[in-house]
């Protein structure tokens, strides 16, 4: 029935319904229903309605009479059913029931009804003066004052961070301060978007943001002088709680709102830490609630954190109590939600500062462990593709300069024991030229599992005791890593006697074994002197039973070399301890009664640290008659540093001097030693003395050089080095080197001694006019360890200086001819070996030799000199040393064979894969110098040779050098890719962890178009191969766990390429097979891929749902009806402390 | 818990039109009207009050609002568990037995009520509900209306009863309880002049839609069974 037929056919019984129709042409509820649903934007007038909070609690009354139900009406379970119909009969009521329908709803409609919603009106602002606007916010904040009535006139061009100034300086109550900006930020949105048409809502969050962001940080600096704490405290209470209304309400975004404050605290003065950490702090729970946005919290934070902590201008009481409430407040995130102190690459950086932050406190610290746990199985995550393979290639090109602790902590993932024993091996066997770094390394990984060093001991002991056979060279540095651990407390020798006793080994019929014959030359190269007695002998029991022994032959050379000339004389580097021991020995006991060699050998054994010996041999000397002056005068002279031994001193205090020259001396020692014993005879006159001491003829510049007149002043070394310098004689020349490294070594000159040597350096180079001659004897002083290759340069960087031009290439001629000719003796080879060694191990070095190539003039000469240094260092190191490409090919061509004519064909590849490890670098290092029209030549065949060579285990290495030295190396390596993508990964298991390289490689270089659709499609099969293969395979298969391993790293380095989503379902579908999550760390290393891979949800919902509340009124629930008993909604209070500012 | 009806879970947690398009639920249908007549008949029988009742319905109507999948029990099962659950939250506790004979012994059920599905229910109830079960109704308004003298006794029982008869609708989910009470009492005082104007000054400061919603949603309630 239509509304018009009820209207005609209106009787008093139907009477109600007719009132409905006229209520409004919507006949029935579910019409009006539609219609408030589509009204959903209107405006709430109510919204300043103060009577309307229903039921007041009156829980005195309660709580005193209990809780009873009193109903006023005689039938409270009545229905109205029959009564209403009956009172709905009487006309009148029909009549008023209409009239008053009408006049409510009338006064409602401000908006005409039945129009659809358009935008909401809001109140209208208008002008107003200071003083006016003033008052009307005196009103705004008067809760007596009806708002309707202020709704009349808004003050316009109050918006900015003015509004929450304004609002916060009159104190408005909450409920009215959001009112009021929501009204000014509504007509601010019509403005900002008839400005702007074309802009989005989001531009408006932002801005908003913005405006926030200004206000915090006006708010936070200039707010907080220190005598008006009171105030400041007050206006903080309600900054938070207006920020915290305006969450509520949803009219601040807030991960937009902490990033703002986050992105603050950097530009925010440091005393407002304070301040700022207690207003994140009461916004704990919206940062705990999203895990991205307590990461960017905690991202800012602890960077500010540690300056706080390390500025000195903060008084440290302050500092502590900051530093614990900071700690607090990131307890209690990382408590909530730890995944948000989940920052992989970030870690090793604020790990420090968090640690400062909660080691003081136990269950701080303990949550520490666990997020630090979790952070660093992401790095090693990361690293997953870091095998062994990956790790030598990086390490061959390890320097130290990198930091070896950080370095080894990100390759660890291995367990403890396994790691330890397969560094031991690797730091023992590998070819890496330089073991220093390696036992270096080596000592980086105890030190990062806090090895103790009974453990320690025991695992090398264990590896000590597997070896079966050993090179000379390995044993030589097994030895050496033994030393270095001892010394640095991982080792103990007596460990080692104690378990080649425990075993048996040293019984007589063992000894004999083959076995002991590695342990003896272990044994034979470790520093015995340095030992206790007990061990030594032990040891010493070991080496003289078994058939290998001391190199007799050699000793005696050397013993040959000393006796002919002790000045030049020098154990090959490396040699033997042994060895040099029984050199020294015998050395010593046939030198007749010449003071030099006797000198020469004890300083060789005072240099070796051989004290046992050195003594030895003195007392010895004086217990010969015929050499006991010698001895006494080097006691006085030449070691009066010594602290002397006991059977020394005894030895002396029995001595009668027979002549007036041992009287003397006695005296001296005397007094040098202060020993306490009467020199039998002797009133001899000085003068006489010294004449007798100068006529000791050979050593007389000797000592006075040393000497000088004025011991501790730096004439001695003024003299000393005029004294080099002016010199020709070689032995003269090599007592005044030992004299110079004497006053290096013991007379704490080192940091005066560096000026001083440049002073002298400076001053000699104008007197010497003969460069030659100049530059050896400097080389030599290098050589002999009182320069180091940094002050070389120095030095003759100082000398170029002063030249012509043309002078230059001159001097640095001489320089590289002076070290790096063909036929070098061994004193060039010495120094050779002492600058590559220089060049291999420190930067300085190598820019050293870069600085001599880049200066010398290129003739045949230093050519030829340039490829003797080239030809000794590796790919990178030849890369750096000699930037220049032209130059590199004229050399490398030209001492280089070349059997395939320069062209790069397949007999390149044969050859280049006989070539060893060195060679290639060169090969490597000559192809990036080739132009792009020779590279043009490489046909598809030979690049498919190159790949399939690689993929032979012995080619890899010289493969891997090659494709590094090819110019396009990334083409190259995208090839490769496709290739072994295309071979479904189906390749030798040594070559795909190299994959993980390649790979990292491309990333870095940007992968080309071309190459990245290939891949896509190539992936996707790939994909359903491996998802056939997984799903039909039952058991565990290693070939095929390490290729889904490969493809989740290729996956996660090309991530930002692919359809990541689709990738990351992929991989879920694999991880749900049983053996491969039973696999953990192949089921972590592909949860670590899908979680870094997948899409982060983005915040445009949120900013938009803001930008609807702000607009929207009724879109909330709470603030359609919003009375003024909201005005203590947020229930959290913030905790002040007055202390902190 | 909260004394206050604007910071209640009953705004927060269960007003409509906070949550979803009105429109997707309709004032009052068969189904809401049977709902009441369960209730009103096991509260008969067991004697119980008004306010439980109400409570009860209320709880019910949240329950089927709140539970997504389908509801796995009868309506007599869930109307005795909302009954006895209603009871503990109105502070006047019946006895899980009497609950479960007086609910067989009324509707003769095929598989009887026992106590262990009644806790089970009830915990299923408070769980969907998260316990959020306090309930505001629109009897205090009504009472204050009444205290401030604004009407009559005869008024104020008949707009109570018209508030019984609300809890056939789905009115208690969609507008705010005074509302409901303010439309009860224009439809009762509608034929005293005087009594209207007085009311009329309360009622503007409310959101005259939802009271006429309520106007109109009990007006059909007592016509449906005329008009076409």
């Amino acid at each position: 029935m239509s509304s018009k037929e009820h209207i005609s056919n209106a009787d008093e019984s139907n009477a109600a319904s007719i009132v409905m129709c006229e209520l409004d042409y919507r006949s029935n509820p579910e019409s009006l229903l539609h219609y408030l649903a589509s009204r959903e934007a209107l405006p709430d007038k109510r919204l300043y309605d103060e009577k309307t909070d229903a039921q007041p609690f009156s829980s005195a009354e309660a709580i005193s009479k209990g809780h009873v139900y009193t109903s006023c009406v005689d039938d409270e379970r009545g229905s109205a059913v029959f009564s209403i119909k009956n009172h709905l009969r009487n006309p009148i009521a029909c009549r008023n029931l209409h009239k008053y329908s009408k006049a409510l709803l009338s006064s409602q409609t401000s908006i005409p009804l039945g129009l659809p919603y358009t935008h909401f009106d809001p109140p209208p602002r208008v002008r107003l003066s200071e003083t006016r606007k003033n008052a009307w916010l005196q009103d705004l904040a008067n809760d007596k004052i009806c708002l309707s009535s202020l709704s009349k006139k808004i003050p316009h061009g109050v918006w900015g961070k003015d509004i929450i100034q304004l609002v916060l300086d009159f104190r408005v109550p909450l409920p009215r301060a959001v009112w009021f900006i929501r009204c000014a930020g509504i007509n601010e949105i019509r403005s900002y978007f008839k400005k702007y048409p074309c802009n989005s809502p989001k531009d408006w969050v932002f801005l908003w943001t913005d405006v926030i962001g200004d206000f915090l940080i006006d708010f936070f600096s200039n707010n907080q002088s220190k005598d008006d704490i009171q105030t400041f405290s007050g206006n903080f209470v309600y900054v938070n709680r207006l920020f915290g209304r305006l969450l509520t309400e949803n009219l601040i975004v807030p991960s937009l709102f902490i990033a703002k404050v986050i992105s603050l605290i950097s530009d925010l003065p440091l005393y407002t830490c304070p301040s700022v950490i207690t207003f994140l702090d009461y916004f704990s729970l919206i940062i705990i609630r999203d895990t991205s946005i307590t990461r960017n919290c905690v991202l800012g934070l602890l960077p500010v954190l540690s300056k706080f902590n390390e500025s000195p201008s903060i008084d440290l009481n302050i500092k502590r109590k900051v530093l614990s409430k900071a700690a607090e407040f990131l307890y209690r995130l990382a408590s909530s939600n730890n995944s948000g102190f989940y920052f992989p690459n970030e870690w090793e950086d604020l790990y420090p500062v968090l640690s400062i932050i909660w080691k003081p406190n136990k269950t701080h610290d303990s949550l520490l462990s666990i997020v630090n746990d979790l952070n660093i199985r992401a790095i090693c995550m990361v690293d997953a593709s870091t095998t062994p393979v990956r790790f030598m290639q990086t390490l061959s090109n390890f320097k130290p300069s990198l930091n070896a602790y950080s370095f080894a902590k990100k390759i660890l993932h291995y367990s403890y024991t396994e790691s330890i024993t397969f560094f031991l091996r690797w730091s023992i066997h590998s070819k890496n030229r330089t073991p220093e770094h390696r036992f270096c390394i080596f000592l980086s990984v105890l030190h990062f599992y806090k090895a103790d060093h009974k453990l320690a001991t025991n695992i090398i002991l264990n590896y000590l005791f597997q070896v079966s056979s050993i090179s000379n060279e390995e044993s030589f540095i097994i030895a050496q890593l033994l030393n270095y651990l001892s010394l640095e407390g991982y080792f103990m020798f007596s460990g080692y006697v104690a378990r080649l006793a425990a075993l048996g080994y040293l019984r007589e019929s063992m000894l004999m074994a083959d076995f002991m014959d590695v342990q003896r030359k272990i044994i034979l190269h470790l520093p015995l002197f340095q030992f206790s007695r007990q061990v030594r002998s032990k040891l010493n029991y070991i080496l003289v039973r078994g058939s290998f022994i001391v190199d007799y032959d050699q000793c005696n050379t050397y013993v040959e070399q000393f006796q002919k000339n002790p000045s030049s004389f020098a154990f090959k580097k490396g040699e033997s301890f042994s060895i040099i021991v029984y050199t020294l020995l015998k050395s010593f006991s046939i030198c007749d009664d010449s003071v030099y060699r006797i000198y020469m050998a004890l300083f060789n054994m005072y240099h070796y640290c051989m004290l046992k010996e050195f003594f030895d041999c003195v007392v010895y000397a004086l217990n010969k008659p015929h050499i006991r002056a010698s001895a006494l005068l080097l006691l006085v002279k030449a070691f009066p540093n010594i602290v002397m031994d006991k059977r020394i001193t005894d030895r002396i205090e029995m001595l009668k001097p027979e002549n007036v020259i041992e009287t003397y001396l006695l005296h001296e020692i005397k007094h040098l030693y202060q020993l306490d014993f009467d020199v039998a005879s002797g009133s001899a006159e000085d003068e006489s003395l010294c004449k007798q001491i100068q006529d000791l003829g050979e050593s007389e510049l000797f000592f006075k050089g040393v000497f000088g007149d004025d011991f501790h002043s730096f004439k001695a070394l003024v003299c000393l080095y005029e004294e080099f310098f002016k010199i020709d004689d070689n032995t003269l020349l090599f007592s005044l080197t030992n004299s110079l490294l004497i006053l290096k070594k013991h007379l704490g000159l080192s940091k005066n001694f560096n000026d001083v040597k440049c002073d002298v350096a400076d001053l000699l180079q104008y007197k010497h006019a003969n460069y030659s001659e100049f530059i050896v004897k400097l080389l030599r002083l290098y050589g002999n360890n009182i320069l180091t290759v940094g002050d070389l340069w120095i030095i003759l960087n100082r000398l170029l200086k002063t030249y012509e031009e043309d002078m230059k290439g001159h001097i640095v001629d001489i320089f590289m001819g002076a070290i790096f000719v063909d036929e070098r003796d061994s004193e060039k080879d010495h120094l050779f070996y002492c600058l590559l060694w220089d060049a291999k191990s420190s930067d300085v070095g190598l820019e050293f030799l870069k600085f001599l190539i880049q200066y010398c003039s290129k003739n045949e000469l230093t050519l030829r000199c340039i490829w003797n240094i080239l030809r000794s260092l590796n790919f990178h190191e030849i890369i750096q040393v000699v930037p220049e490409k032209w130059l590199l090919r004229t050399i490398m061509e030209k001492y280089l064979s070349f059997p395939f004519h320069g062209m790069i064909n397949e007999s390149l590849i044969k050859h280049i894969f006989e070539l060893d490890e060195f060679v290639t670098q060169l090969f490597a290092a000559w192809l990036t110098t080739l132009t792009k029209e020779e590279l043009s030549d490489i046909s598809e065949d030979v690049m498919e040779n190159i790949l399939t060579a690689g993929l032979t285990e012995k080619g890899l290495q010289s493969w891997h050098v090659i494709c590094l030295g090819l110019p396009s190396t990334k083409q190259i390596f995208q090839r490769i890719l496709l290739y072994s993508v295309n071979k479904d990964l189906d390749l030798p298991s040594h070559f795909l962890p190299f994959l993980s390289t390649i790979t990292e490689y491309i990333v870095h270089e940007g992968p080309d178009k071309l190459f990245l659709e290939q891949l896509k499609t190539r992936l996707r099969s790939l994909f359903f191969t491996l998802k056939e293969q997984v799903l039909s395979a039952e058991i565990e298969n290693d070939s095929l766990t390490s290729r889904i391993r490969r493809f989740s790293n290729i996956i996660l380095q090309f991530h930002k390429y692919l359809e990541a989503d689709e990738y990351a379902n992929f991989l879920r579908i694999l991880s749900a097979k049983k053996y491969i999550y039973k696999n953990q760390s192949l089921f972590e290393s592909i949860a670590f891929v899908i979680d870094k891979v997948k899409t982060q949800p983005v915040n445009e919902d949120e900013t938009f749902r803001s930008f609807h509340s702000w607009t929207n009124i009724e879109c909330r629930s709470l603030s359609s009806d919003l009375p003024e008993a909201l005005k203590e909604f947020h229930p959290r209070k913030t905790v002040i402390e007055p202390s902190i500012w | 818990m909260s004394g206050n009806y604007w910071s209640s879970s009953q705004l927060l947690q269960f007003y409509l039109p906070g949550k979803l398009k009105v429109s997707d639920k309709k004032a009052f249908s068969e189904e809401s009207i049977a709902h009441w007549n369960f209730i009103q008949e096991i509260g008969d029988k067991i004697g119980l009050n008004q306010r439980v009742l109400a409570t009860a319905s209320v709880l019910l109507k949240r329950y089927f609002f709140k539970k997504e999948q389908k509801v796995d029990y009868s309506l007599e099962q869930l109307v005795s568990a909302c009954v006895y659950l209603a009871c503990k939250v109105e502070e006047s506790p019946v006895h899980i037995r009497t609950i479960c004979n007086e609910a067989n012994g009324l509707w003769n059920l095929a598989l009887p009520i026992d106590r262990s599905l009644i806790a089970e229910l009830e915990f299923d109830i408070i769980s969907v509900l998260e316990a959020y079960l306090i309930v505001y109704h629109p009897y205090p308004t009504l009472e204050q209306t009444f205290k401030d003298g604004l009407i009559t006794k005869t008024q104020l029982q008949l707009a109570w009863n018209i508030v019984n008869d609300s809890y056939a609708s789905n009115l208690c989910l969609m507008v705010h309880p005074h509302q409901i009470a303010y439309a009860a009492l224009i439809l009762s005082c509608c034929d005293d002049e005087n009594t209207m104007i007085q009311l009329m000054d309360i009622l503007k400061a409310s959101d005259s839609f939802k009271i006429i919603l309520g106007i109109q949603a009990s007006l059909s309630f007592y016509y449906r069974d005329e008009g076409d």
